[in-house]
């Protein structure tokens, strides 16, 4: 197929403005699948996929356009990442793509998510076909947000298509408009192979399966190929794409996006973001945006029930299968007993890595608080590296502590900047630079402590931009910094899993909030608990969980015996929850109290 | 066959705020009264040892309604018929008949002596109402009387408490049922969405109560439940220690051959299809639960040998853990019984969460 005819594009949209719904349309109307039997065959594809053990996702569709201008194109609608956190992910898959389709809500306008994702659009030199869904409401104000997304983004949006991706109305004109407004790739078919990974899933019979744009050359079964970041070097065995069934191809083109499987064992050697080459003619150089993504935060996770430890290192390896930035290894808790320090990009990956854990493994878990990577310069003039506050060296031994640092660049709207330099100010950040980006917005510079981010900071983001702000954060490197080790005591006794690292200054108000949540958290025993914060063995903060007294039903005579006895298998439940240590219960959310804690 | 039966009487005057027991406002009685007839007749009793009226308020229900009901029923000697009354739907004449019907123990619902509090869960009797019923009661020579009363309502006071448990003293009576206050979903405090009271508050009146009752003579038999020497509610103690019992008219819950029943609610579905009990389909394993459960509530002492004969296991193998995590501060052992200690009862719930698999 003549390159020309090619257009590769994803569609950004918030949550709920209509993405799916779109895509089903577009689907159908380049007759890609069937409208009476199009839920079915994608569910048929999905269960298949289900039991080879593969995450069910549709990274990227090759849909054949027959456009009013009489000529056939080829579309490859490719997919982002739904958790818009993981920004380097979407910006990858947005690499993949020459154009994208904006869709706002005509009732709603725009969102914060959108925004952040159009300006990595915007960073990618993509072309933005801006589309009002929705249209067919009685509360859409299409007019409104067309000046709204002029006013934010600077698209012109004179020409905008307005249609409802639900009745289908003008979605047709979405696809003229892709024809004819959107770059066809730009890549040069002669020179040496470029093709950028932009995800991957793992097949228990094929490996690792790479999904791909090839920007430039082309690649077909048997060329030996390198993976240009990891060094990776492998035969290639098939060459496809999906529509949405996988098809296999002689060849993947320049301009062409599909995927290629080659026997690939390790997730590790396929890194989203790399670029792939030929062995024997190679491209001089990567194509860029690659960055090596490392578990930036570490928690300890471990199962509930000590004897599903196995369990966990199972489920935790059919992960990784998937994830690339996932990593683990065994450890082991005084109070937690066996389980597995685990690393993540950010906060949201834990979240979404125990979820599944929880979710498609049915496993009960206890998370730890968050924590960075320490340096640990030591009397002896040694240095170790340090993920857990409990490996802590004791304070004699150590000369000093490094701290990582992120430079974070914050988009934010010009009303909510002296807001966010607060919060910035408040979480230690060191101001940089502020710059005028247009008339509506700034980009703020800071250096900020990465442990500070990690706990409530996206979150006070949010409320304090109203959700108008995007974040994004470099390592910057290691810094000297007034750190402590903060023990919790409950009953007397030092819980491992609750020690925290924290700076020196906040100590006092950390430690109180901290057993003021605990109090709110650990349910009443039958003794009273005396709950501290200590810092090299001095008390810094403490308060008491009173006794419970009496916990009896009233009354129960001849009727009603189930209904009472289903009290009593709830409260048996939500034991079942909650690790005994020492002598004292804990919920699983006590652990991660340090998220969930008020220091204001 | 069971010895036992409990008669649901779902008519009230008015709704009281705290309560969600099956209980309606109808003008149906005499429908209501030809479903409960057939009802009873079909299950061909045998003669009782107890019987009790319970609802609801059957002292609403009319006296020539009460006495047709009442012939339905005989008795072996040494009966126990109780009937719950309401201090203002309770008259004389009413009294005079239970007694010449052979009622010999009356429950009356008390809840308070204080009487603004009284208005405030929704009872429209007087303390004049009460004192008079207990005087008219033992003219009729109906003497074992019990009164129900409620603490740990809202806006009480540890001092209101005590003044109430000193009226009840003062008319020495044998027998007294005090619950604390349960906002149950389906009352109108549940769904007031009432918030309880502070919980260290609740131990001390209970405390409170635990020990003025045992000062002045009364054993503490039950969770709730207080007598003078002898006067249990034989009835009652049905119900804990695992035996069965006649459920009979809408609303009421029974167990024949060791199952449980539950007769609809619903007061149409009652008079279009009578009783229609639902079977409550539990294992073995459940019911041997549900007897240590109800069994526990009680001092007088959960029989361990019949509960060993009738669920086929030992139960100190069983529940090993649980009795040395409990016995003796909570649970004490004694002539093949189990019972609570005070401290037990207070922490019932917790100890019963352990005894569940």
């Amino acid at each position: 197929m003549d390159q020309s005819k090619i257009r590769n594009f994803s569609i950004i949209a918030h949550i709920d403005h209509g993405k799916s719904t779109l895509a089903d349309r577009i689907l159908e109307l380049t007759e890609t699948v069937e409208k009476r039997e199009m839920k079915e065959q994608l569910l048929d594809t999905m269960d298949l996929e289900r039991e080879r053990g593969i995450t069910i996702k549709l990274n990227a569709v090759e849909l054949l356009y027959h456009a009013k201008d009489g000529e056939d194109y080829i579309f490859h609608l490719i997919d982002t990442p739904g958790h818009v956190d993981f920004t380097y992910e979407v910006s990858r898959s947005l690499a993949a793509c020459d154009g994208a389709i904006l869709v706002v809500d005509a009732a709603q306008g725009v969102q914060a998510q959108t925004l952040a994702n159009v300006y990595l659009a915007l960073e990618n030199d993509l072309e933005i076909l801006p589309v009002l869904n929705k249209i067919d409401l009685p509360s859409a104000q299409p007019d409104v947000v067309k000046q709204e997304i002029e006013d934010l983004i600077g698209l012109d949006c004179s020409e905008a298509v307005e249609i409802s991706a639900k009745s289908g109305l003008n979605v047709e004109q979405v696809l003229e408009e892709i024809v004819k407004k959107l770059p066809a790739p730009t890549g040069d078919p002669k020179k040496e192979l470029q093709a950028l990974v932009f995800d991957s899933i793992y097949d228990s019979y094929r490996g690792i399966i790479a999904f791909v744009s090839v920007k430039h050359g082309s690649i077909k079964p048997k060329d030996k190929i390198r993976f240009m970041a990891t060094g990776a070097e492998y035969e290639v065995i098939e060459v496809g794409i999906r529509n949405p069934k996988e098809v296999i191809k002689e060849e993947l083109q320049t301009g062409d996006v599909g995927w290629i499987s080659a026997a690939i064992k390790s997730i590790d050697d396929v890194r989203v973001g790399d670029t792939i080459t030929h062995v024997d003619r190679p491209a001089p150089e990567p194509l860029t945006g690659y960055r090596e993504l490392n578990p930036m935060v570490y928690c300890g996770l471990y199962p509930v029930d000590n004897a599903r430890y196995d369990d966990l290192k199972e489920a935790l390896q059919k992960l990784k299968l998937n994830d690339a930035a996932l990593q683990f290894e065994p450890e082991t808790s005084q109070a937690l007993g066996f389980g597995f320090r685990c690393g993540f990009l950010g906060l949201l990956h834990m979240d979404v890595v125990e979820e599944r854990l929880e979710r498609e493994y049915n496993l009960n878990l206890i998370a730890t608080s968050p924590s960075v990577i320490y340096h640990v310069y030591k009397t002896d003039g040694t240095m170790e590296k340090i993920d857990n506050p409990a490996l802590l060296p004791p304070i004699q031994k150590i000369d000093h502590i490094e701290e990582p640092y992120v430079s974070a660049e914050i988009m934010v709207p010009k009303e909510y900047v002296g807001a966010m330099m607060d919060l910035c100010q408040k979480k230690r950040g060191e101001y940089v630079d502020l710059q005028v980006l247009d008339d509506v917005r700034m980009n703020m510079k800071y250096e900020l402590p990465l442990s500070e981010i990690i706990y409530d900071f996206f979150d006070k983001m949010k409320s304090c931009t109203k959700g108008y702000a995007s974040f994004d954060y470099n390592l910057s490197g290691y810094r000297p910094s007034k750190l402590v080790k903060m023990d919790i005591l409950l009953n007397g006794q030092i819980v491992d899993a609750l020690s925290t690292i924290v700076f020196k200054d906040f100590a006092y108000n950390r430690g109180n909030a901290m057993t003021i949540k605990l109090k709110e958290l650990i349910p009443k025993q039958q003794f009273e608990i005396p709950v501290q914060a200590a810092i090299g063995g001095k008390v810094i903060a403490r308060t008491n969980i009173k006794a419970l007294r009496k916990n009896v039903l009233a009354k129960c005579y001849g009727g009603d015996i189930s209904r009472k006895k289903k009290l009593l298998e709830k409260q048996k439940e939500g034991k079942k929850r909650m690790k005994m240590v020492g002598s004292v219960e804990i919920p699983q959310e006590a652990f991660m109290a340090v998220l969930s804690m008020d220091e204001d | 066959m069971a010895g036992s039966a409990y008669v649901h009487i779902p008519f009230c005057d008015n709704i009281c705020f705290y309560c969600d027991f099956c209980r309606v406002i109808s003008k149906e009685k005499e429908k209501w009264l030809e479903t409960i007839k057939k009802e009873i007749q079909e299950k061909k009793m045998g003669r009782l040892r107890t019987l009790y009226f319970g609802g609801g308020t059957p002292s609403s229900l009319e006296e020539d309604h009460f006495k047709e009901l009442s012939s339905l029923f005989s008795f072996q000697e040494e009966y126990e018929w109780t009937v719950e009354c309401n201090p203002d739907s309770l008259t004389e004449s009413k009294i005079q008949l239970y007694s010449r019907l052979g009622v010999n123990r009356i429950s009356l619902g008390v809840q308070t002596f204080k009487e603004d509090l009284l208005t405030s869960i929704g009872r429209k009797h007087t303390n004049k109402q009460v004192f008079d019923r207990i005087q008219q009661l033992k003219e009729n020579k109906i003497s074992n009387i019990s009164i129900d009363l409620i603490y740990a309502l809202p806006n009480q006071s540890m001092e209101d408490l005590k003044k109430d448990l000193d009226t009840f003293l003062t008319l020495n009576l044998p027998h007294l049922s005090i619950y604390s206050l349960q906002i149950e979903e389906n009352s109108i405090f549940g769904k007031r969405g009432l918030e309880p009271v502070d919980e260290d508050l609740e131990a001390d009146m209970y405390e409170y109560i635990c020990e003025r009752l045992k000062k002045a003579g009364y054993e503490h038999y039950e969770i709730s439940s207080f007598c003078k020497p002898d006067k249990y509610s034989r009835h009652n103690l049905i119900y804990w220690s695992d035996e069965d019992f006649y459920g009979l008219g809408m609303g009421a819950s029974g167990k024949e051959n060791n199952v449980r029943y539950d007769n609809t609610r619903s007061l149409k579905m009652y008079l279009d299809q009578g009783a229609s009990p639902v079977y409550i389909e539990t294992t073995l394993e459940e019911k041997a639960y549900e007897a240590i459960m109800m069994g526990l509530r009680s001092t007088l002492g959960f029989d361990i040998r019949k509960w060993e004969n009738r669920y086929k296991k030992s139960f100190k193998e069983s529940y090993k853990d649980v009795l040395e995590k409990y016995v003796p501060e909570y649970l004490v052992l004694e002539k093949n019984t189990c019972k609570p200690t005070q401290k037990g009862m207070e922490m019932l719930n917790s100890i019963l969460v352990d005894f569940l698999e």
